[in-house]
């Protein structure tokens, strides 16, 4: 019988937290520190884009650096999802929270990685606006493409909600696992950003961008709450036991 | 106890439960919300250019997106069959029934691909204009639903078939399955005629 | 064999397709190049996809044995994306 054993209550907690904090940091930088919700438009010209960031570039450069940290802080709440969905594995190896894992890990790194483009884009004022104009596409495309291993870490813990059917690793309300599977679905068609330059589909779109950014927040809010409660329930359990 | 004892009172037998397990409405009511959004954003840009969009529909098949209706109508009527066949104890043909569902589903697949590619071969793609922009998007984020749905349905066969864990766990969960199908279904009952017939 | 053909699914299947056919004949009488009669049977052409989903929704998905608040929310959105889809259909006609 293979059990991954409980974790500390206070630790998870700490997680959470760090999780919390990732995501508020990670809007909080992209605007109103980089003033970039709604994304630039992918229509701009580049010396329109080079005068956004320089206008403020000061504010820019700052937010670089919180949305780097808010996008490490990804990794202690893939931790956190691993934890929860090994112990919903409960009996196996925890093959699907390996999964997770893995998934969480690149996701984090795709968060973090193309946040130094930023900073170059900002660094020399007398760059080529061309350059720069580059830049940032190969950043949002980064943002709005590469929702492959979030989705994988999500429907990993989607699926393993629904197969859990036993009370010990029914941790999750099995609603829970529907919706993050419907967010994975929802979330899968950032990819069309690469085909338009304007329109509702492009990155800055009502469907590229809007709907994308509301489903991802959304999923956010809705996922501290659950976990926060299985959280506090562990710690109750061990508490009493 | 009998399978019939371990299965489920239909819905309409006992109103003291939603069909399906409360998750998949969440999921079916944010997936039809999401694609009523499709559609209001499809129909402001059509206002904008009636021309255009009147003019680019000619080039669709209507026939091909009626044979695809008809093939969804009668994969979800192939599915509910099953699950009545279920419900009443006839556990041999639900699986056929179920088959009949997936080799239609897949009947949807081929007849895109042909007008797909039909179009492509007639250098009609995906940026050609507004009007195609929005018919391979609003019919390929449907399609990409169809194939998952594709999946549920094996996941259901693959469920019909090994009834010695059947359960109520098990009815609740094929009616979800179920249910996400039908969506499939509905939501092509509306992007047929907005982007096919819609004059 | 029987049972199926009496089965409730099969006749919500057969109006179904019969819905669909009417449809088909409705989109393909405006060939007329009357103006209105293109309005009109694009709007009946909308109502009558109204009316299949409604079916599917209340017969396939069983939402027709739902309790309540489904079965109000189900019923909503159909009509609610129809009356969005009348309305944008109609008012770039007459502006």
């Amino acid at each position: 019988m293979v059990d991954i054993g409980r974790a500390n209550p206070k630790v998870l907690s700490g997680l959470w937290w760090c999780g919390v904090v990732s995501i508020i940091t990670f809007f909080l930088a992209l605007w109103p520190m980089m003033g970039f919700i709604p994304p630039p438009a992918p229509t701009l010209t580049p010396q329109e884009f080079y005068n956004l960031i320089f206008d403020n570039v000061l504010m820019f450069r700052a937010g670089v650096i919180v949305v780097m940290i808010s996008a490490a802080l990804l990794l202690p709440i893939t931790a956190l999802m691993t934890y929860f969905i090994a112990r919903m594995e409960r009996g196996h190896t925890p093959m699907l929270a390996l999964t997770s894992f893995s998934a969480g890990i690149i996701n984090a790194l795709l968060t973090l990685l193309p946040a130094v483009v930023w900073a170059a884009i900002a660094y020399r004022e007398d760059r080529d606006v061309m350059d720069m104009q580059l830049m940032n596409d190969i950043m949002w495309l980064c943002y709005m493409m590469y929702w492959q291993p979030f989705v994988i870490q999500i429907v990993a813990m989607g699926v393993t909600t629904l197969k859990a059917r036993t009370p010990e690793t029914q941790i999750f309300p099995r609603w829970y696992g529907y919706y993050v599977l419907w967010t994975a679905v929802a979330v899968c068609g950032g990819g069309l950003s690469v085909f338009f330059l304007d329109g509702p589909f492009a990155w800055n779109g009502l469907v590229g961008w809007w709907l994308v950014v509301v489903m991802f927040a959304l999923y956010w809010i809705v996922s501290f709450v659950v976990w926060r409660k299985a959280i506090n329930r562990e710690a109750l359990e061990l508490g009493s036991g | 106890m009998t399978m019939r004892d371990a299965a489920l009172e239909a819905p309409s037998s006992d109103r003291n439960r939603n069909p399906g397990e409360d998750g998949i409405w969440i999921f079916v009511g944010g997936d039809l919300s999401i694609f009523a959004l499709f559609f209001v954003v499809f129909l402001y840009y059509r206002g904008l250019d009636l021309e255009l969009f009147n003019q680019s529909r000619e080039a669709l098949s209507i026939p091909l997106g009626l044979l695809n209706t008809l093939i969804l109508l009668t994969s979800s009527w192939f599915l509910a069959s099953a699950i009545e066949d279920m419900r009443e104890g006839h556990f041999e043909r639900a699986p056929k029934l179920l088959v009949g569902s997936i080799v239609l589903g897949l009947g949807f697949v081929l007849v895109k691909y042909f007008e797909y590619s039909e179009k492509i071969s007639n250098g009609i793609t995906l940026v050609t204009n507004d009007f195609y922009m929005y018919y391979y998007i609003l019919t390929g984020i449907h399609l990409f639903h169809l194939i998952i749905g594709l999946g549920v349905l094996l996941f259901l066969l693959k469920k019909s078939r090994d009834l010695s864990a059947w359960g109520r766990n098990s009815a609740t969960l094929f009616e979800s399955g179920a249910i996400y199908w039908h969506m499939v279904d509905l939501l092509w009952i509306f992007i047929f005629p907005l982007l096919y017939l819609l004059r | 064999m029987s049972t199926i053909i009496k089965r409730h699914v099969t006749l919500v299947w057969f109006s179904l397709v019969l819905l669909t056919f009417v449809a088909w004949f409705t989109a393909d009488t405006v060939t007329i190049t009357d103006v209105d009669t293109k309005r009109w049977a694009t709007v009946a052409i909308l109502v009558l996809a109204y009316f299949k989903v409604r079916l599917v929704i209340q017969h396939f998905m069983e939402a027709k044995h739902a309790q309540l608040p489904l079965r109000v929310l189900m019923e909503i959105w159909p009509l609610a994306t129809l009356i969005l889809m009348l309305t944008l259909y109609l008012l770039p006609l007459f502006t």
